[in-house]
């Protein structure tokens, strides 16, 4: 897959020291789904569970944030199955195709007005991030 | 913790999709000499077909079923699930609640409001259902439930294109601003008479709904959230 956009990766490390747990902030690519009730109000705070093509042990298992959205990094191109729920009945089962490694959905997939928002202004400020790293080289 | 320069947050990529959690619905299914209590995506509004969400009998907290004269007839409750209701019942009402409900950071929770951490949320839920199999003056006039559609004349014979006027009654009296939805669309308020119009889109199985949210009494819950259905049958129009 080509990535949609060629990015720079931040590398953060940093150490617990109890029990050497590290982690790494990376910027990158990420499908996010945003999840509404009926009435459009958040599906926050809600169970959720990602599934790679094809497979039945969830990529990822956890919870919406507080406006509804759940984030995953496809590792392959494929239809991603998405799940989530809630303890009083309600919920949805439908899955968003990506075009490979870095995950970026296929267009068709339904760019909403946010989502295309989101993709106009990440494209202004990842030229600008690139950009800004020119004229500190040239500096 | 040292933060990622500027310069690297600004490459961040985003791509969003919306999606709409669904919710559940309550019908009745005739069936035999009576009827089952349905619940869970009704067929008219899921585009995936019918599911049925498993419920504990429990829920059923009244049943009313009258003759067309709007007299009341027997009507015998099972108690497993799915729970079977036998009786001829020209209007059958059917009142669910699932209790208290709080939304909380670990999720919906089954609670009341003074028992969940952290609730961010919380409602009295109710649901019910009112199901026309014959028109008379036991359908024409309100059952006196605590949240009810009523139709002002005959819905049984209806033909596709055709209105048919209804009210959104509380306890016999008009709710205004109550949301109703066709087969799960919505379809606008309730005037201040609690009248609105729907018109008929299909035959077989009708489905109207009305929802509303109103404050509730005690500190166990923030709202009492009651959605009701009324659900008639017409012929398989072509």
């Amino acid at each position: 897959m080509r990535p949609f956009l060629v990015l720079p990766v931040a590398l953060l490390a940093g150490t617990l020291h109890a029990h050497q747990l590290s982690h790494e902030v990376q910027t990158g690519s990420a499908v996010i789904v945003e999840l509404r009730y009926g009435d459009g109000s958040p599906f926050g705070y809600e169970s959720a569970e990602v599934y790679r093509p094809a497979e039945s042990i969830p990529f990822l298992a956890g919870r919406t944030d507080a406006n509804g959205r759940l984030a995953f990094v496809p590792d392959r191109a494929g239809d991603w199955r998405i799940k989530a729920f809630s303890e009083d009945g309600h919920g949805g089962d439908f899955t968003v195709a990506t075009t490979g490694e870095g995950g970026t959905p296929a267009p068709s997939a339904g760019l909403g007005t946010v989502g295309g928002l989101a993709v106009g202004l990440s494209l202004l400020f990842g030229v600008f991030g690139l950009w800004s790293l020119f004229l500190r080289k040239q500096s | 913790m040292t933060m990622p320069s500027r310069q690297f947050l600004l490459g961040l990529s985003l791509l969003s999709l919306a999606t709409t959690a669904a919710a559940h619905d309550l019908w009745v299914e005739p069936s035999g000499g009576g009827y089952i209590v349905r619940y869970g995506h009704h067929p008219q509004v899921s585009h995936e077909g019918a599911r049925e969400i498993a419920y504990s009998p429990s829920i059923v907290k009244s049943v009313t079923c009258t003759d067309a004269a709007g007299s009341p007839s027997t009507a015998q409750v099972g108690s497993t699930p799915p729970v079977e209701i036998a009786g001829d019942c020209a209007v059958l009402y059917v009142l669910t609640s699932s209790g208290y409900w709080s939304k909380t950071p670990a999720g919906t929770k089954n609670l009341k409001k003074t028992e969940a951490s952290s609730p961010l949320g919380s409602w009295q839920s109710f649901e019910s259902v009112k199901h026309i199999s014959q028109w008379g003056a036991g359908a024409a006039k309100p059952l006196g439930a605590p949240l009810e559609i009523v139709p002002a004349a005959n819905p049984l014979t209806l033909q596709d294109g055709e209105k048919l006027a209804l009210r959104v009654l509380a306890k016999g009296q008009p709710v205004a601003n109550a949301a109703v939805t066709y087969d799960g669309k919505p379809r606008g308020e309730t005037d201040a008479d609690g009248a609105m119009n729907i018109r008929i889109k299909h035959g077989g199985l009708q489905l109207i709904q009305a929802s509303t949210r109103t404050p509730h009494a005690g500190p166990e819950a923030d709202e009492v959230v009651h959605t009701t259905a009324l659900t008639f049958a017409l012929g398989k129009h072509p």
